[in-house]
């Protein structure tokens, strides 16, 4: 593994139990076998390095989320390999490690520590976290008087605030509103600058062209079909979609 | 392994802390449950085996509480940590901290719980003026931490692939509960029985707990023996699974 490489990928693939009908008596029967195995990636190389700026694309259910929590060490993979440096921030579901009667305060330390921050790193950010969601007023109140833009830009200041190795969001814009947007654009350039790598899943194909990566990794059906430049990569996807 | 379970330490301090303080927020008597609830469920038991039953025990409030403070331990971590996976699917399915932690939280919330109401023990132990040898109480009480954590582990992931560990563990405590001295004394059961009656570490668990607070014999020494093997016993099993377990987990949540 070369010195700057930070996830790598090699042959993986990951299945899910697909889990079969059947009547009360032929689940009986079968027990083991009313689980399918359903592969929802297979033969699946690919590595992060320092600073890298990777998107994915793929149509709903092709196995993107599937490859971010394999990036993420959330999954091991049933088959191939995953080796993984450093540390890596998931930032999918955004803010489902929130518990509805801690206060924001409480929540902050809580979501830190689960995403692998010690209490001293989180500490060190308290006031940027807070500042940036511009919950000042609110932060000691418990997180049910929190409304859902709320909680969602809570979890987006401690994500965007604490610094991984490598970041792994999984459609993150699609939820907030346009100035929380763009703010948030702003911070992971921010993160960017001081060394982390970006993974990102997006429907939002316009952004290839327009923003800037250093590679994009097209996901069809659980195979990587295409890597390559952005707006290359963006181009033939479209084409193929919008058939 | 051991060095990722100490990068995430603060999520185990955090959990445990987070349901200490939310499980009574919002209640009016708040940490006062944590004496009160025992001594409602020993009221109800007294009521039940010394008005109707009629067993004779010398000190029965205090030999009910003694059994009833672990007794409690064993089951809320039990079947709170049965179904904790499950709980916390969302959060799983997002991160990668060690997924012992879960379970592993719920049993040292119940576990904190126990030796906080410990006090209540000595009070009554107090009122009843019987001679009390608190020396012997680590025992119990690292015995049965051994075993509900090495129980939890199982429970928990077993309850992951098939929803029917929750409901298998109801009956299990049940049947447990009435092969466990908690209400009747220890010499009720047949001397022929007992060795096999001591398999059950929750005989010695609460035998040492009265001769702590009741001053009642020293448990013979084969079932200290017995308890301590099957506790560690259990505990590897119940590990073992888990970690076997853990890596298809999420997909199943």
């Amino acid at each position: 593994m070369a010195v700057d490489v930070l996830i790598e990928v090699k042959k993986a693939g990951i299945w899910y139990p697909q889990v079969q009908g059947g009547t009360l008596k032929e689940r009986f029967i079968n027990l083991r076998r009313f689980t399918r195995k359903k592969w929802v990636l297979r033969d699946v190389s690919l590595s992060v390095r320092r600073k890298e700026r990777i998107v994915i694309i793929g149509r709903n259910g092709s196995g993107k989320t599937t490859l971010l929590r394999l990036m993420g060490g959330i999954l091991a993979p049933d088959e191939g390999e995953v080796k993984i440096r450093g540390r890596v921030t998931s930032v999918i579901e955004l803010g489902l490690g929130f518990h509805p009667y801690l206060t924001g305060r409480e929540n902050i330390f809580l979501y830190g520590a689960i995403l692998g921050f010690t209490k001293k790193e989180i500490e060190n950010v308290y006031d940027e976290i807070v500042d940036f969601s511009e919950l000042h007023d609110y932060i000691n109140a418990p997180l049910y008087t929190y409304s859902s833009g709320m909680k969602l830009r809570l979890a987006f200041s401690i994500a965007f605030s604490l610094t991984p190795d490598v970041f792994l969001g999984d459609e993150i814009y699609a939820v907030a509103d346009l100035p929380f947007q763009e703010k948030s654009r702003k911070k992971l350039l921010e993160l960017h600058e001081r060394g982390t790598a970006y993974v990102g899943v997006t429907h939002e194909i316009h952004l290839l062209f327009k923003e800037e990566w250093d590679r994009a990794i097209w996901i069809d059906d659980g195979r990587i079909r295409m890597e390559g430049p952005a707006p290359e990569v963006a181009e033939a996807y479209k084409k193929e979609v919008l058939r | 392994m051991l060095k990722r379970i100490y990068r995430y330490r603060d999520v185990l301090r955090f959990l445990v802390v987070k349901d200490i303080k939310s499980t009574y927020r919002n209640s009016i008597l708040g940490y006062f449950w944590l004496i009160l609830s025992p001594l409602c469920m020993m009221l109800v038991f007294y009521a039940v085996f010394s008005i109707v039953v009629k067993i004779q025990v010398k000190h029965y409030p205090l030999f009910l509480l003694s059994a009833l403070l672990p007794w409690q331990f064993l089951t809320n971590s039990l079947s709170r940590s049965t179904s904790s996976l499950i709980e916390y699917a969302p959060v799983l399915k997002a991160s990668s901290f060690p997924r012992e932690y879960i379970p592993f939280s719920v049993v040292l919330v119940y576990f904190i719980q126990l030796l906080l109401s410990l006090p209540l023990l000595f009070l009554f132990s107090i009122f009843y003026h019987v001679r009390v040898f608190p020396w012997i109480l680590p025992v119990p009480l690292i015995l049965q931490f051994i075993l509900v954590t090495g129980l939890s582990f199982f429970f928990s992931s077993l309850n992951v692939f098939y929803r029917d560990a929750g409901v298998i563990l109801n009956f299990l405590l049940l049947l447990w509960f009435y092969a466990t001295p908690v209400f009747y004394p220890l010499s009720y059961v047949p001397p022929s029985f007992l060795r096999l009656y001591c398999l059950n570490p929750m005989v010695y668990v609460v035998s040492a707990y009265r001769t702590a607070f009741l001053g009642s014999p020293v448990p013979p020494p084969f079932s200290l023996l017995y308890a301590t093997g099957m506790s560690i016993f259990l505990f590897m099993v119940g590990y073992l699974f888990f970690k076997h377990k853990e890596q298809g987990m999420v997909k199943w949540l």
